[in-house]
């Protein structure tokens, strides 16, 4: 229930809640005049940006701020960045080996083959990096201070967009387990709505903790994690 | 007109030739699959916009449609 009237002296309380809230981190986020960016961490490809500058998205509203952007931690990315490096080098191995043990070169291509086929397998292999960076950079999540987006860029050919108005949200919690996670401290967050979308999850996200913890102060409650 | 069918038909029994035909087939499907990148890279854009990055993503995004018509036109005159 929204208070109608409300007592003069509540107000010099409210001040000093207020000013209490001020020297808190976390509530810096929450005012938009001041911004609590770390330039370390604001850079087009961070995971774990707050306040980030130059990013809008498609019906942001005029007074609406992106007060925090998440994605999966980069470390995430090492698997599909391992497997671009390792095939990248097989053709340099391959025409290395060739030297040495002439059978590898038993079958003979014509060079116009062979140039044609090694310019179009770094070209696949470019496209593999390409794609596996797009996934990752639109896989974002957006808390703004009146809804919380979800962008799934799972495929290729796959995108949702999900949202939620921040009065929707019943729960956040936040799930952080496994040596890497611990190590890297990233970790999945669940905003339990009241929505049709029962559950928005960041999967794999920086500083889970400091996240959720943002979030659980937009709707005024208290995050907890497992 | 028979030797012309012969002709043809020799060429389709030379390995190296049928190798050729599948590659600018696969080729063409790249081509395709390059496209649908660009096109999602767009959608994205709209969707999320970041000042620098979105200008970066979709100049890749046409460089790779670039090298892979490319490509395939070389393959066309080369083998």
């Amino acid at each position: 229930m929204p208070d109608i009237f409300v007592a003069k002296g509540n107000h010099k309380a409210e001040d000093a809640k207020q000013k209490t809230y001020s020297k808190k981190n976390d509530f810096d986020i929450l005012r938009p005049s001041s911004v609590a960016r770390d330039p370390a961490h604001s850079h087009m490809f961070a995971s774990f940006c707050q306040n980030p500058e130059g990013f809008t998205f498609q019906a942001q509203r005029s007074n609406e701020i992106i007060l925090l952007l998440l994605r999966r931690h980069f470390i995430t990315n090492l698997t599909w960045i391992l497997t671009a490096i390792i095939f990248s080098l097989i053709p340099i191995v391959f025409i290395v080996l060739s030297t040495r043990f002439p059978l590898l070169t038993a079958i003979q291509i014509p060079r116009q083959f062979a140039t044609i086929l090694t310019l179009f397998y770094y070209l696949i292999l470019f496209s593999y990096v390409f794609v596996n960076f797009l996934t990752w950079f639109y896989n974002v999540f957006l808390v703004t201070n009146e809804r919380v987006i979800d962008v799934d860029y799972s495929n290729i050919v796959v995108h949702n967009v999900a949202e939620t108005r921040v009065g929707q949200i019943e729960d956040v919690h936040y799930v952080q387990s496994g040596f890497i996670r611990g190590l890297f401290n990233f970790g999945d967050i669940f905003i339990q709505t009241a929505g049709a979308e029962k559950i928005f999850e960041a999967l794999a996200v920086p500083k889970p903790r400091e996240a959720a913890g943002i979030i659980a102060d937009l709707i005024g409650k208290e995050a907890h994690g497992t | 007109m028979e030797l012309d069918f012969l002709t043809i038909a020799n060429l389709f029994r030379s390995p190296l030739f049928l190798f050729k035909i599948a590659l600018l087939v696969i080729m063409a499907l790249f081509i395709i699959f390059t496209i649908v990148i660009f096109t999602q890279v767009s959608v994205m854009n709209k969707i999320i916009t970041h000042a620098q990055a979105s200008g970066i993503l979709k100049l890749i995004a046409i460089l790779n449609i670039i090298f892979a018509i490319s490509l395939f036109v070389m393959a066309l005159v080369i083998l």
